[in-house]
Order: structure tokens, then sequence, then C-alpha cells
């Protein structure tokens, strides 16, 4: 299989901090990526780099050739790579409808037409009833999936996602693991997932990159991982 | 040589007028590295500042270098009040709500000060106004030497304290990570409330200091806003060593400019050098609200 | 259909004034509110819309309100080509200023434009050729009619005020629903998002920037004629700018007709004042306009018309 987006010695720094240390790893169309590592361990910096939110001090991402480092977010988004946040981010005082007819617009013309295509990603997501609804209304839960909405209105090539079962129950994980699957097997999105919720982390990637003090411990396939001793040392036998 | 000594004096008066320039704008990028909010009122402040020098001056006869420092300290518990009452209530109000928050703050100050003492334009007049100090050739006028001696002081007395004492450090602290301020204890509304009333205080001090060799009227302050605002953006948003050397050098560039342009136009270089700092340094040349917007987020 | 009829009464209102009027001077006012409300809410398409509070907005309209003086007044040119000069000059301007602090945090744009003020000052007072200096330009008595702008009595004039500020709240209106305005509130309530959601911040905030600039340009060009007179003073007023976003805070940014309604609510407030209070007392109007900001802020950040939709929600409420 081939790859699809490359990155390769992407480094983070916040002040003394060195959040992420020459970060390589390739990205497989069409994969299931998911990224493991305790709290600090520099995954959500790593997609803010990626994408652009948090522009990294070096290091290159290329998305099918195409360097993506120095792009402004929006372009990031334009040439197909998209995002959700760990801390949800979404429009409060807009409908849900509305909170993904924005992201329609780089598709779509005008408006109506704009709201006409959100409402059926609404549908795949299971938010359609609420499309009416205030976005502020909903539940955190139901804004992580809003979020996800949101970025696969984009039509991405490749969508981080950041966190999104906080909060879901397990009839809700189950649900989200297939749409999610979903996604990637019909749409044909290739999927970076953050999560903590090992188990279903565990179950639906291909491959598993863990990762510690912001550099790679591992990455290879869910099973190996989990046999890992570094990565086992690093979270101390937790799941 | 003619040309050079001009230089040279030209030079030497803007580091002097410069010096006042850090000395009123530091307070600006203190208030905004701690708290995240730029003070449009802090030209109003330095009007009253003026005022209070120049009531002292002619209804007490003190000299405004001599009650320089008791307006710095009612600076400081008219700033700490203006922060409790109308700041606070707003901290996690959007950016729009806080700049017009403190607009108005400004608007009700200058003209507050223009009902009550009128539009007009008021000076005070002391012993040395005349006097010269002849160092090297070179002369400088004594208002403009002791208003920039009374800068060098206060801002070695604002260095020790920031980086000396513990308060000076907390407040450090929270301008570059407020979160992990608070982990540390440090209570963050405590911090606002200082920040705020010692960057009041420090305009405030600055207004009596620079009184003997200017007038002053309700409206003065937005005269100094581009100024200020240069030196802070050139400085970079928040930090106070920045701001300090942009304030030389801008006191520089505008002295500089009247060699070769006249009077009335000696802001238009320093509006460039606003516009170029805009352009190519974001961050500013010390770069720290980079770090600290990165932080926040 | 009911909101059709009562556009339809509204606009009769407006322009059936001149009619019920007592005299030449509330027309007068009227014709300010015209004006005013009109690049209050141009303002408002950055300031509420997008929240990018500009301070400087009053430089657009000093630049109009040249532009006409200076085409009638020293070159005996008709104002209607003043305007779209002042409306080139303008955007450039809003470009220029827009340019390198829009990449940057919505502080430094609120300080870049409030830059521009003083700016603009100096260089309407030096430019004496251009500008007249300090002293200003007046405009010579010309013969009535619409090439000139001058008129007998205030109420023709008043109709072309009236006409620009329908025309400028329709443009808001429009702007309000349609997807660049759905663009300008993404960005308004959630940056970071918005920039996720594919939004291209710059282009979008600088679009309403240069949209906002042409209409408070133009109705600088109408004030221009309706003074026939221009001075630094009077062109690049700091108080200009505090209308301008005073009227949008006290209507309520978030309505397109926000704006208009507070101009129409202060400026008459306003006048009375400042006939009441004469001397040092003056200062007062401006001051209570600078507290009620602050009031307004703290208190009460939607303006009149977020009471309006909170009786109106309240009211939809107990009929359902």
């Amino acid at each position: 299989m081939s790859t699809i987006v490359s990155v390769s010695e992407l480094s983070q720094r916040f002040g003394g901090l060195h959040a992420l240390k020459e970060v390589s790893f390739d990205i497989v169309e069409r994969e299931i990526l998911g990224i493991i590592g305790p709290n600090g361990a520099g995954k959500s910096t790593l997609f803010n780099a990626i994408v652009g939110v948090v522009p990294p001090v070096s290091g290159q991402v290329r998305l099918r050739g195409t360097e993506l480092v120095g792009l402004p977010v929006h372009e990031v988004m334009a040439k197909g790579v998209a995002k959700t946040s760990q801390s949800v981010q979404v429009f409060g005082e807009m409908t849900v409808l509305d909170n993904v007819a924005v992201a329609a617009l780089i598709s779509e013309d005008s408006l109506k037409a704009a709201r006409v295509a959100a409402r059926d990603e609404l549908e795949f997501w299971g938010l359609g009833a609420f499309a009416d609804v205030e976005a502020q209304d909903i539940t955190l839960a139901q804004r992580s999936t809003l979020e996800l909405a949101r970025a696969m209105m984009l039509k991405p090539a490749v969508l981080l996602v950041d966190e999104v079962m906080a909060g879901l129950n397990e009839v809700e994980v189950d649900q989200m693991l297939d749409r999610m699957v979903s996604t990637n097997t019909e749409r044909g999105v290739t999927l970076v997932i953050i999560e903590h919720n090992m188990r279903a982390l565990m179950r639906v990637s291909h491959r598993i990159l863990a990762l510690d003090y912001g550099a790679v411990m591992a990455l290879d396939l869910p099973d190996a991982v989990s046999k890992n001793q570094r990565v086992i040392d690093a979270y101390l036998g937790v799941e | 040589m003619e040309t050079l000594q001009l230089i040279v004096q030209s030079i030497a008066n803007g580091l002097l007028i410069g010096s006042v320039y850090a000395l009123i704008s530091v307070g600006l990028t203190l208030i905004f590295g701690v708290m995240n909010i730029v003070n449009f009122a802090h030209g109003e402040f330095l009007m009253l500042g003026m005022f209070g020098a120049f009531f002292a001056s002619n209804v007490f006869g003190i000299d405004p270098l001599i009650i320089a420092p008791v307006i710095g300290l009612a600076g400081f518990f008219l700033g700490a009040a203006a922060e409790r009452i109308i700041i606070e209530p707003i901290i996690k109000a959007p950016q729009s709500a806080q700049i017009i928050a403190t607009v108005g703050l400004g608007i009700v100050l200058a003209n507050g000060a223009a009902a009550i003492f009128g539009n007009n334009f008021v000076s005070v007049s002391t012993p040395y106004q005349g006097q010269n100090f002849s160092i090297l050739g070179f002369n400088f006028a004594a208002p403009y030497v002791f208003a920039a001696a009374y800068a060098l002081v206060v801002a070695v007395l604002l260095a020790l304290f920031l980086n000396r004492t513990e308060f000076g450090k907390a407040m450090r602290a929270t301008a570059q990570n407020r979160g992990a301020a608070q982990l540390l204890g440090i209570d963050p509304r405590r911090m606002y409330m200082v920040a705020f009333g010692l960057g009041v205080a420090l305009v405030s001090l600055a207004g009596a200091v620079i009184l003997p060799y200017t007038l002053t009227y309700p409206f003065i302050g937005q005269q100094y806003v581009l100024i200020m605002f240069t030196v802070v953006v050139l400085g970079g948003l928040g930090s106070v060593r920045g701001a300090i050397t942009a304030g030389l050098a801008v006191g520089v560039i505008q002295s500089i400019s009247t060699l070769v342009l006249p009077l009335e136009l000696q802001n238009l270089p320093v509006f460039i050098v606003f516009f170029i700092a805009l352009v190519l340094i974001p961050g500013g040349v010390f770069n720290r609200v980079r770090l600290a917007s990165i932080k926040r987020s | 259909m009911w909101r059709r009829v009562f556009y339809g009464v509204l606009l009769l209102a407006l322009f059936l004034a001149p009619t019920y009027l007592p005299n030449d001077y509330a027309v007068r006012v009227l014709a300010l509110v015209c004006i005013f409300g009109a690049a209050s809410t141009g303002w408002n398409l950055l300031g509420g819309y997008a929240n990018q509070i500009s301070l400087g907005h009053t430089v657009f309209f000093g630049i109009g309100a040249y532009a006409v003086v200076i085409f009638q007044g020293v070159y005996g040119l008709s104002p209607w080509l003043a305007i779209p000069v002042g409306i080139a000059v303008s955007v450039a301007v809003a470009f220029l200023i827009g340019w390198p602090s829009f990449q940057l945090s919505g502080h430094y744009f609120a300080l870049a434009t409030l830059s521009l003020l003083p700016v603009f000052h100096i260089i309407a007072s030096y430019w004496k050729e251009l500008t007249g200096g300090p002293a200003g330009i007046s405009v010579p008595i010309l013969p009535s009619g619409l090439d000139t702008l001058q008129f007998d009595g205030p109420v023709p004039f008043f109709y072309i005020a009236a006409i620009f500020l329908v025309l400028v709240m329709v443009l808001g209106r429009v702007v309000r629903f349609s997807s660049f305005g759905l663009q300008l509130d993404a960005i308004r309530l959630n940056p970071q998002a918005a920039a996720l959601a594919g939004v291209n911040m710059f282009r979008v905030k600088m679009k309403a920037l240069l949209m906002s600039a042409a209409v408070v340009s133009v109705a600088g060009s109408l004030y221009g004629a309706f003074l026939q007179f221009m001075d630094p003073d009077t062109a690049f007023a700091w108080t200009i700018t505090l209308n301008l976003v005073l009227f949008a805070i006290v209507g309520g940014v978030r309505f397109w007709w926000g704006p208009a309604l507070g101009a129409l609510v202060l400026i008459p407030m306003g006048e009375y004042a400042s006939l009441q209070l004469t001397g040092n007392l003056a200062a007062l109007g401006q001051l209570a306009y600078g507290l009620l900001l602050i009031a307004l802020v703290l208190f009460q950040p939607r303006g009149i018309g977020g009471l309006f939709s909170i009786i109106w929600r309240r009211v939809n409420r107990g009929r359902a």
C-alpha cells in the first residue's frame, strides 16, 4: 500500500520543553492508524503541528508529495487533511446544521446547497434530529461527534481524530467505532485516531503508533505494540 | 563635523525622550503581558498624572518631580480600583468587550477631566525649566534630563521588582503561563489587580515627570496613542525589556526625523516604524507573545 | 408576512418624515441619523458580525468627506465623482492596515486602526495644498440641484440620506443571512474552529473590512456635502469612531438593524444634550457615552436588540 502522508523529523518546542523530538513516520493510504501514549506524550501536539494550528519549529509533513508545514490551517484543510480537537471546538450559538454547513462552503457555492449537504452528513453521524438545535445545547459527547461531522464535511483524504470517545457509554462507543470504520472502508478516508480507550482503539486500528515524551516508541501491528516492552513500561500496567 | 555634532545631539536627545516613552509604555505592555488586555485608557491615565502634578504644583507649590512618586502611588490605587470595577467582571468576556470597556473608560476619564477643568491647555513653571546641562559640548535641557533620570531609576526598580521579589516573580509566572501559576498557588485575580495598578502607576508617574517640559489638556491622551502603541508593538506586546528598548528606539527615530522633516510631521516616521513592526515582527523583537499565546490557547 | 408589513410601515414612516416633523432642524437631525446609522451599519459588518473591533473607521469617513469637499470646493467638480474616489482611497488604506494586522490577534487590529487617526490628522493638517490645512476647505454656495448636492432646504438632502440608509441596511441584511455572513459568524464565535472548518479567515475578514470601509466612506462623503465644509478636526474626530461603535453596541451588534436603531435613539438625545449642556458641561455628554459603553459591556452586551430578542423568545415560549 502507498504512503499518503509522510511525517519527517517533526520537532516542536514550547520554551524549554521539547514537546516533539524529530518524529518521523509514514501514514499508509486508507489505513486506520491508532496513536497511543501517556498524558503529555505529545499526541495532540503532533496533530496540531501536522495541520498547522501550532506550526512546528522544524520538520516536514508531506501529503502525497505536497508540503504542508508552513501553510495556513484552512489551506491544509483544503488540501485534504482535517482534524478534530481534544477540547471540543464548535460554534456554540450556531445551529448544529450550520456548524457543519460552514465547512460545506469549501465545496458548495450557496448557503442553501451547503445546508443540504450538511444535513446528509449529520444523518450519517446520527445527529440529524438535532439539526436545528444550537450547538451549545447538545451534550459534550454529541458536540464531539459534531466536530467529526464538520471535519468530514470537508471531504478530507486524511482525518485526524483527537479523543472523540470521551464521555460515551459502551453502546455509543460501538456506534462510533462502526461509523469510523465505515468512514474508512466505505468513504475511503485514512484515519489517524488518538484515543485513551485502548480496547476500542486496538479493535479498529490496522497499526498503532506509540508516543512517549515526544518520541516514537513503536509503530507496528496492534498485537506487537501491546507486547512491546517499552510501551508496557511507559504505561506501567494501564489496560 | 557640524552635521555629525547635530546628529549626535539629536540621538542623545532622542535617548532622553525615548527613555520617557519607555516609561510611558512599559505599563501598557506589563498589563498586556499579565492580563492579555490592551488598556486603551492608558493615555488618559497619563493625562491624569499630568493633571495631578499640575494641581500639586499650582495649589501647593510642590514641584512635579517631587510629587511624582505620590502621583504614582495614587495611580496604583486608581488602577487597582478600575481593574476591580471594570476589568475584573469582563476578564473572561470576548476580546471585543474588553477593548470597548477600556475605550469607554478612557472616554470617561478624558471627558471627566474636561468637565471639571475645562478643555484648556495648562502647564507648570519650574525653576529649572530654563537650565541646561552641558556635557562634552552638547546641551541638554534640564527637565528632559530629570525626566530621563527618573525613567532610569524606575526601570531599575521595576527590574528589581520583577526579578528579585517573590511578588514580581509570581507576576512573571502568571504572564508566561496562567494555568501553571495557578497550580503553584498564585492567585491570578490578585496578580491582575496589582499588574493593572502597577501599569497605571508607571504611566501616571511618567505624566508628572514630563509635565515640566510639556503642556497638558484633557484630551492629550490621544496624542500619545501612536507613540505608546508603536513602542509596545515594536518591543513585543508583553515584553518589559522590549518596551524599554523600543521606547529608546522610537525616541531616537523621532528625534532624528526632525533633522529632515518639519516638526509637525515628526510622528509620521513613527507610524512607518509601527507599520513595519506590524508587518515584519508579529511577536515583537523579543517574541514573547508567541509563546504566551500558544500556552494560553 | 407580518414582517413585510412591519418593514413597509417603517419605510413609510421614514420617507414621510418631513411631513410630520415639526421643523427643518428636526429634518436635519433625522438626516444625520440616516448618515451615521448607515456608517455604523457599515462598521458593524466587521465589528459586530466578525467581532473585529476597528477603532479607526473615522479615517474612511474623513477621507470620503474630504473627497467631496476637495472636489467641489477646490476643483469645482461634481460631488458624485468624488464619492468613488473617496471609496477607492478608503479601500486602499483599509487594505494596507488590515493586511499586516489580520494575521495577528484582534488586539493588534484595534491598535493599528486606532493609530491611523493621528496619522491622517497630521497629513490633513500639513498637506495644505490638498486639504487647506488646519483651516479646512469650504464649498462655495452653488446652484441648487442633485448635481451639486446643495439644496434650498434640508428635505431633498434628507431623502438622499434616507435612500442611502435603506440601501446599506439591505446590504447588512443580505450579508447577515448569506454564506459570507455564516463565515463571519464562525470567525466571531470560534476562530480556532473556523480555521478547522476551512474558513479562510484572512480573506473573509478583509472582505468585510473593505466593504465596511467603502460604506463608511460614502457616509462621510454625504456628510461632507451636508456640511459643505471640512477640516482635520471635523474629519478625523475621535468622536466619530465613538459614535459608530456606540450606535452599534446600543442597538445590538448581532442585528442588521441594530446600528440604525442605536443612531435613532442616541443622535436626538445627543442633540438635545448638546443644546442643554454648554461650556465645560458639554463634555458631560461624551462622558455619558463613555459610561454607556462600559455599562453595556458589563450588563447588556447585546444592546437594545438583545432585549428585544429576549422578550420575543419569552413571547414565543408563552405562545407554544
